[in-house]
C-alpha cells in the first residue's frame, strides 16, 4: 500500500513546483524580514533606555528646600520642654479628663516638623506622637521620667520610643513627605501589584504577538491592543490630585481659593503661614494675610504618602473659624477644630450638648492664636458653642 | 556555507516536495506555495539556532508541518473553506460521487488521503510520501513512537474503508 500511496501522490502532484520566481521572492523576503528586526530591536532598546532614564530623572529630583515657619517653630527646646511639662501635668492629675482635653487640644505637628528639619534626634518627634497616643486613650497611663533636661531627653528618646513601641506597637507620625514623589500611579504600587500588572501585561502582549504571528484575527488584535494601551495609560497617567508636599505648596493651595474669589489683583505678597496643626489624618493651616485677614484651610493626608490633598478653606478678619473634624480619641463623639487668629479676644470656648447639658471647655487660648481641637463625648443632639473673652464675658454664641 | 547559500540549497532540494506535502492539506497550489515560502523564511530565520542534530530535511518538514497546522487553525483558512463551500453549492449540479467516478484510481486515492483527518494525514504523508522512518515521523510531529504506529495503522484502515466505499459508489 505504501508504494501505491507514494506513486499516486507523485503522479497526481506532478505539477506541484516551488517556482523559480517564488524562490527569488522567498530569498528577498527572508532577507528583508531579517533587516526589519534590527530597527524594531533598536527601537525597543532605545525606548527602554529612555523610560529608565526618565524614571531615574524623576527619582533623583532634588528634595525641596526646607522652610521653617518662624512663628511656630521658635525655640524647639523650649517648646518641647513645655509640652513635656504638660504631659507630666496630665500624669500628675492621674489622667483626668480636663487635663487630657487640654493636652489634646493642640497639635505637635509644627514641633515635630521643626525637630526633623533642624536635625534634632528624630526619636524626640516620635516620642511626641506616643505621648498624644497615650493621652488620647483612656485605658493607657504611661508615666515617663520626670525632671529631665532637653539634653537628657534627647539621649533617652530612642530608648523610650523603643519601649513605647513594644508596649503599643508602631505609630505612624504625620509629616511632610521627605521627598517629592513622582505624580504617577505606577510609583505607588507595591511590589506584588507591579509584578501582577507586569504579568497581565506580558500575557496580553504575548497573546497579541501570537495572534499577529499566527492566525491574525484583527478583532482580537484590536481588543488586545486596547487592553494593553489601557494598562499603560492607567499605570503611567499622571494623578489628578495636586499633592501638597511642603510649606510653599501648602501656603499656595491654602490661599488660592481666596485669591480666586477676590480677583487676580488681590495682594497676597504678605501671606504667611501662622499655624499648622494635625489632628487624625487632617492637616489644618491658618494663613495670615495683610489687613488682619486670615485664611483657614484644611487638607487630608494621602494614604500612600504622596502628601496632602486640599479639602476646604474659609477666611475672615479677626474671627475664630471652625471646621468639623475627625475624632482623635475613641470616646469622642463630635469634634470641632477652631482656628483662632493672633490677638483674638476669644480666650475660652465651650461646647454644650443642649440635650444632655454636658459641657467641654477649651481655655487659656494663646495670645498668638492657634489651631485647637475640642471634642464632645456625644454625637447626638444640638451643640451650642460659646466664645468668651478673658473676663469670662460671652462674646458670641453659635 | 553561509545562510543565504543554505537557504538556496534547501529550496532547490526540498522546495517541490514541501509544496506537494502542504498541498495535501490545503488543496490549493497557490496557498501551498505561499506556505512553503513561509516555511523557508522561518527556516532562514532559525538557522542560527539550528544545531545540525536533526537533518535539514527533518527540520524543514517539521517547520512545514507547523506552518500548515497554523494555517489550518487560522481564520483566513476557515474563511476560504466557507466561501468555497458557498461557491460549490451555487455552481455545480454534479454529485461528488459522479465526479469521483470519472477520476483515475490514483486520483481517487490521493483525494481520499486529502480527506483524512489532519492527524492521520500527518503520519501517512510523512511516512509514505516523504519516506521518513516511524522514528523520524515521531520526532517531526513530537508525538510518541507508539502513537505514530497506531495512527499509521488506523489511517491505512480508514483509507481502505474510504476506497471500498468509493468503489461501491463508482459501481
Amino acid at each position: 500500500m505504501g508504494d501505491k500511496i507514494r506513486e499516486a501522490m507523485q503522479e497526481v502532484y506532478r505539477e506541484g513546483r516551488f517556482s523559480h520566481e517564488k524562490k527569488l521572492e522567498t530569498k528577498r523576503k527572508a532577507m528583508r524580514q531579517e533587516r526589519l528586526w534590527k530597527p524594531y530591536l533598536f527601537t525597543a532598546i532605545m525606548t527602554c533606555a529612555v523610560v529608565l532614564l526618565l524614571v531615574f530623572l524623576v527619582k533623583i529630583e532634588p528634595i525641596p528646600p526646607e522652610v521653617a515657619w518662624s512663628e511656630t517653630t521658635g525655640n524647639v527646646e523650649k517648646l518641647y520642654m513645655e509640652r513635656w511639662q504638660q504631659y507630666n501635668e496630665v500624669v500628675a492629675a492621674d489622667f483626668r479628663e480636663k487635663e487630657r482635653t487640654a493636652y489634646l487640644a493642640t497639635s505637635d505637628f509644627s514641633l515635630q516638623q521643626s525637630i526633623l528639619n533642624r536635625h534634632y534626634e528624630p526619636s524626640l518627634a516620635q516620642l511626641l506622637s506616643y505621648m498624644s497616643y497615650v493621652v488620647g486613650n483612656k485605658e493607657y497611663t504611661t508615666i515617663l521620667p520626670k525632671n529631665m533636661t532637653f539634653a537628657q531627653l534627647t539621649a533617652q528618646a530612642p530608648k523610650l520610643v523603643q519601649q513605647l513601641e513594644q508596649q503599643y506597637g508602631p505609630i505612624q507620625m504625620m509629616t511632610f513627605p521627605t521627598e517629592k514623589l513622582p505624580n504617577m500611579n505606577v510609583f505607588y504600587m507595591d511590589v506584588w501589584q507591579i509584578v501582577g500588572s507586569l504579568a497581565i501585561f506580558s500575557f496580553f502582549a504575548y497573546l497579541l504577538y501570537s495572534n499577529l504571528r499566527g492566525n491574525r484575527n484583527y478583532i482580537f488584535a484590536t481588543i488586545q491592543i486596547a487592553i494593553l494601551l489601557m494598562m499603560i495609560i492607567s499605570m503611567l497617567s499622571p494623578l489628578n490630585e495636586q499633592y501638597v508636599t511642603n510649606e510653599e505648596e501648602l501656603l499656595a493651595q491654602s490661599i488660592a481659593p481666596y485669591q480666586e474669589f477676590m480677583g487676580e489683583w488681590t495682594n497676597i505678597s504678605q501671606a504667611k503661614i501662622a499655624h499648622i496643626a494635625s489632628f487624625g489624618n487632617r492637616l489644618d493651616v491658618l494663613v495670615k494675610l495683610e489687613d488682619d485677614i486670615c485664611v483657614y484651610a484644611t487638607f487630608q493626608q494621602d494614604d500612600k504618602g504622596r502628601g496632602f490633598i486640599y479639602q476646604s478653606s474659609v477666611w475672615g478678619r479677626n474671627e475664630v473659624m471652625t471646621s468639623a473634624a475627625p475624632t482623635v480619641r475613641e470616646q469622642d463623639g463630635t469634634a470641632i477644630i477652631f482656628a483662632v487668629p493672633a490677638n483674638s479676644h476669644v480666650k475660652r470656648i465651650t461646647m454644650k450638648n443642649n440635650a444632655t447639658g454636658e459641657v467641654t471647655t477649651l481655655d487659656h487660648l494663646a495670645q498668638e492664636g492657634g489651631i485647637y481641637y475640642l471634642a464632645h463625648p456625644t454625637s447626638d443632639g444640638d451643640i451650642t458653642i460659646n466664645y468668651f473673652d478673658e473676663n469670662g464675658q460671652l462674646l458670641k454664641e453659635q | 556555507m553561509n545562510r543565504d547559500e543554505l537557504l538556496a540549497q534547501a529550496m532547490e532540494l526540498y522546495g517541490d516536495y514541501l509544496v506537494r506535502l502542504i498541498y495535501t492539506y490545503v488543496r490549493n497550489w497557490q496557498t501551498a506555495e505561499d506556505l512553503t515560502q513561509e516555511a523557508f523564511i522561518r527556516y532562514y530565520r532559525s538557522l542560527s539556532n539550528f544545531r545540525q542534530e536533526a537533518s535539514v530535511k527533518t527540520y524543514l518538514y517539521r517547520i512545514a508541518i507547523n506552518v500548515t497546522h497554523d494555517y489550518l487553525k487560522s481564520w483566513k483558512h476557515k474563511k476560504v473553506i466557507v466561501s468555497e463551500l458557498f461557491q460549490r453549492t451555487l455552481k455545480t449540479n454534479e454529485t461528488p460521487e459522479k465526479i469521483i467516478g470519472e477520476k483515475s484510481e490514483q486520483q481517487q486515492l490521493v483525494e481520499h488521503i486529502e480527506q483524512l483527518p489532519t492527524k492521520y494525514k500527518d503520519v501517512l504523508v510523512l511516512f509514505y510520501f516523504a519516506e521518513f522512518s516511524l522514528q523520524e515521523v515521531s520526532e517531526i510531529l513530537n508525538v510518541p513512537l507508539n502513537t505514530v504506529k497506531t495512527r499509521v495503522s488506523r489511517a491505512r484502515k480508514m483509507l481502505g474503508q474510504l476506497l471500498e466505499e468509493g468503489e461501491e459508489d463508482g459501481r
